[in-house]
């Protein structure tokens, strides 16, 4: 990996998510009423056949949130929770406990879908405002199957315009509750580029800032 | 016993009777399958896209000065389809005695390549016209949905053995 990003190229990018992803998970906690605990962040760049190993096992059943991140950075953020997660998740903000992933209705899938929109919201606002960037996100859209499957279509679509991509993977836990999941963000070289490009800004500007105040 | 040869996204294997090449988890990447019944030999590739535009040559060499890496044998599957008559003419297949199967192609996500027939439906599509270019009979498809699928191939028979798990 080292080939791909400098050490400290690779620390201004995880500084970067962990802030995404740490108003995402104040969001989440809000949501919930309960702690939630992020830990931190875990990078991977590599050609983009190579990136199914980094999501885990690939015939295990996940349930997975998809967002698209658009404007001025574009890139994709998942959620991604085993079912049994996404049930309690679901049945924790809908108020309904299911035991089988199968009897996951419309009403759950909503609730998980709106889960990754208001998750998205937040962590996606706060990099926007971060990097001084205009970057909003789609509607969100979410499958349950083979993880391989799903991960399959969604590289597929990153492959369509680069070759390597850059993975980000945050565990994230709901205290009390042993509600597990993971945030993924993906970026393509083009994005990686401009999120640093704008990070080095933002560091010049604040050295600069400290030395005329002193 | 039989060897089983598993292969991932981008890759593809040929065989010999007594062999199985299985693949897993296929969403929207297809998987093409070709069979020669009489000397019970075929292959199986795994490809990812559709076909490779004129922007794609370039990010491939522009990845490749940085990797250092040859290229995945089956990304696209037009090109699969030709390089897995190839492998299997190899080992003593005939080009005309081929039957293909198809299975993948799937749409996981709505939201994902915003047109309306998505990647998958590209995928099949490519690699549907690229086997009738070559007069190669398909003989069966299992392909589109919103399912993810496992595709095994008995080289004994010629049968592909597709599972779902939801």
């Amino acid at each position: 990996m080292e080939k791909y990003l400098t050490e400290f190229e690779r620390d201004q990018l995880v500084e970067v998510i962990n802030i995404g992803t740490g108003n995402a998970s104040t969001a989440l906690s809000q949501m919930v009423n309960k702690k939630v605990m992020i830990f931190v962040p875990d990078i991977f760049v590599d050609r983009v056949e190579l990136v199914p190993k980094f999501f885990g096992k690939s015939e295990e059943i996940m349930t997975v949130v998809f967002l698209r991140i658009l404007g001025d950075v574009e890139g994709i953020m998942l959620l991604m929770f085993s079912p049994e997660n996404a049930l309690k998740l679901a049945g924790l903000l809908a108020g309904n406990h299911k035991k089988d992933i199968r009897f996951l209705d419309d009403m759950d899938r909503s609730v998980l879908r709106e889960v990754g929109n208001i998750l998205a919201g937040a962590g996606i606002t706060s990099l926007a405002k971060f990097l001084d960037m205009n970057i909003l996100h789609s509607v969100p859209d979410s499958a349950t199957d083979m993880l391989g499957s799903v991960v399959d279509s969604i590289l597929a679509d990153v492959g369509q315009g680069s070759d390597v991509v850059l993975v980000f993977n945050v565990d994230f836990q709901v205290d009390g509750e042993k509600i597990d999941g993971q945030f993924f963000f993906l970026f393509d070289p083009k994005a990686t580029a401009k999120i640093l490009k704008a990070t080095e800004k933002k560091l010049n500007y604040k050295v600069n800032n400290n030395a005329s105040n002193n | 016993m039989h060897q089983t040869i598993n292969i991932d996204m981008g890759e593809m294997a040929v065989g010999y009777n007594g062999t199985h090449i299985k693949t897993g988890s296929i969403g929207s990447c297809i998987v093409i399958v070709l069979y020669d019944y009489e000397a019970k030999i075929g292959g199986m590739a795994h490809a990812m896209l559709p076909s490779r535009g004129e922007r794609q040559i370039d990010l491939i060499n522009e990845a490749r000065a940085h990797i250092n890496k040859t290229e995945f044998v089956a990304r696209y599957a037009d090109e699969s389809v030709d390089r897995l008559i190839k492998e299997i003419e190899k080992i003593g297949g005939k080009r005309e005695r081929l039957k293909a199967k198809l299975t993948g192609g799937a749409r996981m996500f709505k939201v994902l390549n915003g047109d309306k027939d998505g990647i998958g439906y590209q995928n099949f599509e490519s690699a549907k016209r690229r086997l009738q270019e070559l007069g190669i009979p398909i003989e069966n498809e299992e392909t589109g949905g919103t399912v993810g699928r496992v595709a095994d191939l008995n080289l004994e028979n010629g049968l592909v053995d597709v599972s779902t798990k939801m």
